[in-house]
C-alpha cells in the first residue's frame, strides 16, 4: 500500500466507489499479512476465515474512513479475529475429530532447520504460531503486522499494558525456542556425522 | 524508574539474529498469485454491481414509462381528432345499426336467392319516393283480389322486376322463388334479392341481410301480402 501511486485515501475512496482496481490494491497489500495471521491463530483455517473477512471488509468499506494504511490493515486484521473467534465458537459446538498429526502447525526440528538455513514466510510463520496463542497474536500484530500498541490493544482487547507484557514474553519464549532448537541442531549434527 | 522497560527488552530479543530473521521472514512480501483474490473480487462485485443494475433497471423503467405515455397521448389526440372530422368507423356502424332498428321478422328460406351475402354490410341510402311509389305498385298488384295463387305471385314479379321477371319461364319450382335481381338501378338497395323469400310485410326492403337467415327491412313502403317468391327492386 505504501508503493501506491494514488496514496493510500485515495485508493481507498475510489474502492468504497467501486472501483475493483482500487478494492485490488487494497487487497494485495492487506492480503499476506491477513493470511499468515490466521495462520498463526487459526492454523489450517486461514483461508477460509480469510475469505469470510473480505466479504465482511466488502460490505463494511463504505463506512470506513482511515488515514493510513496501518488502520486499514488493522480492521482488516480486527475483522478477522473475529470470524476466527466465531469460527472457534461454532467449532466447539461440533464434534471434535480428533486427528493424529496437526500439519498446519510444524513440528519443531523443521523449524529450526528452517530458521537456520534459509528461512521461508511460511516456516517463519508456523514458527510464530509455536507460541502459546495470546503471545503468537501479539507478537505477530506487533512485529509482523505492524501494529502500535494501542492498536494490537484494541484489537484484541487487552490493556496497552498487558499486550506490552505479552509480548515480551512472547519475544523472550520464541528467542528461546529458536535457541533450544539452534542448539538441538548443532548437538545432533556432529554425532549423525 | 522511568516506568514500563518493557519495550527497551522488546529491543533486546528484537535485535537478537535469529528473531530478527523470523520476523523478516514472516513478514516478507508475498509472491503475486494470492490465494482469495478472485473471491474478494467476486465479493466486491456482488456488493457493488446491484447498485449499477438497479440505475440502469430504473432508467430502462423510465423511458418504458415515457414511451407508454407518448404513444397514449398520440392515441388519444388522433381519436380526438378522428372523431372531430367524423370518421371514427364507431360512427358508421352506430348509423347501420339505427337503419336496422325495426328487425326483421322476416326467415328466409332455402328457396332465396342468396347470392351476395358478402355485400351484407353495404348499407342501403335510398329511400327515394321512386322507390315507394315502386312499392306503392307493387303492393297494389299483391293486393289485386281478381287473381290469385301463382298468377298473382307472376304479376307481382312482374311489377316488382319491372318486367324482367320471367315467372312463366321453366318449371314451376324454378319459377317460384326466382327473384329479379337488384339490378342497375338498385342505386345501393339491396343488392340481393330477400323479399321474394319471406314473408314480409314489408313493402320496400332495404338495408342489408346477414346471411340469408333474416331480411333487414326498412318500413319506407306499403306492406304487400303475397308477394311469395317474388322480390321488389327499386327501379
Amino acid at each position: 500500500m505504501d508503493e501506491d501511486p494514488l496514496g493510500f485515501v485515495a485508493t481507498l475512496d475510489a474502492a468504497k466507489r467501486g472501483d475493483e482496481a482500487a478494492f485490488a490494491r487494497l487487497f494485495r497489500a492487506t492480503q499476506p499479512a491477513l493470511l499468515r495471521y490466521l495462520r498463526v491463530v487459526a492454523g489450517s483455517r486461514c483461508e477460509d476465515l480469510a475469505g469470510d473477512t473480505w466479504v465482511q471488509v466488502v460490505r463494511g468499506l463504505g463506512g470506513f474512513t482511515a488515514e493510513e494504511p496501518a488502520a486499514f490493515r488493522g480492521w482488516v486484521l480486527t475483522i478477522a479475529r473475529h470470524r476466527w473467534l466465531d469460527d472457534q465458537r461454532a467449532r466447539a459446538r461440533r464434534p471434535e475429530i480428533v486427528v493424529d498429526a496437526v500439519p498446519d502447525r510444524g513440528d519443531g526440528g523443521g523449524m529450526a532447520d528452517a530458521t537456520l538455513d534459509l528461512l521461508t514466510t511460511e516456516a517463519a510463520v508456523a514458527l510464530i504460531a509455536q507460541l502459546p496463542r495470546e503471545q503468537a497474536e501479539v507478537v505477530f500484530l506487533r512485529y509482523v503486522a505492524d501494529l502500535d500498541v494501542a492498536e494490537t490493544a484494541e484489537l484484541t482487547g487487552k490493556t496497552v499494558g498487558s499486550v506490552r507484557v505479552v509480548a515480551h514474553r512472547g519475544l523472550k519464549r520464541l528467542r528461546t525456542l529458536l535457541s533450544q532448537q539452534h542448539n538441538l541442531r548443532q548437538g545432533v549434527t556432529p554425532e549423525a556425522t | 524508574m522511568n516506568g514500563w522497560t518493557g519495550d527497551m527488552n522488546d529491543r533486546m530479543h528484537l535485535d537478537d539474529p535469529m528473531v530478527a530473521a523470523v520476523l523478516a521472514a514472516a513478514k516478507a512480501p508475498a509472491e503475486a498469485p494470492l490465494p482469495g483474490e478472485a473471491a474478494a473480487l467476486a465479493a466486491f462485485r456482488e456488493v457493488h454491481q446491484p447498485a449499477r443494475r438497479k440505475r440502469s433497471m430504473r432508467a430502462r423503467e423510465n423511458v418504458k414509462l415515457l414511451a407508454a405515455a407518448v404513444f397514449g397521448g398520440v392515441v388519444m389526440v388522433s381519436g380526438v381528432a378522428t372523431a372531430a372530422v367524423g370518421h371514427v368507423p364507431l360512427v358508421h356502424s352506430n348509423s347501420h345499426a339505427n337503419s336496422h332498428a325495426t328487425t326483421s321478422h322476416q326467415k328466409s328460406t332455402d328457396d332465396g336467392n342468396d347470392t351476395t351475402d358478402d355485400n351484407t354490410t353495404q348499407p342501403s341510402t335510398t329511400s327515394s319516393t321512386d322507390s315507394n311509389a315502386h312499392g306503392v305498385q307493387v303492393s297494389g298488384t299483391a293486393h289485386e283480389t281478381s287473381v290469385t295463387g301463382r298468377n298473382r305471385g307472376a304479376d307481382v314479379c312482374q311489377v316488382a322486376s319491372a318486367g324482367k321477371c320471367q315467372p312463366n319461364a321453366g318449371t314451376d319450382t324454378t319459377a317460384h322463388g326466382k327473384s329479379a335481381t337488384a339490378g342497375d338501378n338498385s342505386q345501393g338497395a339491396t343488392k340481393r334479392s330477400d323479399a321474394g323469400t319471406t314473408n314480409s310485410q314489408h313493402a320496400t326492403t332495404h338495408g342489408s341481410t346477414t346471411k340469408g337467415k333474416s331480411a333487414t327491412a326498412h318500413t319506407a313502403g306499403s306492406t304487400h301480402r303475397g308477394t311469395h317468391g317474388q322480390a321488389p327492386t327499386t327501379p
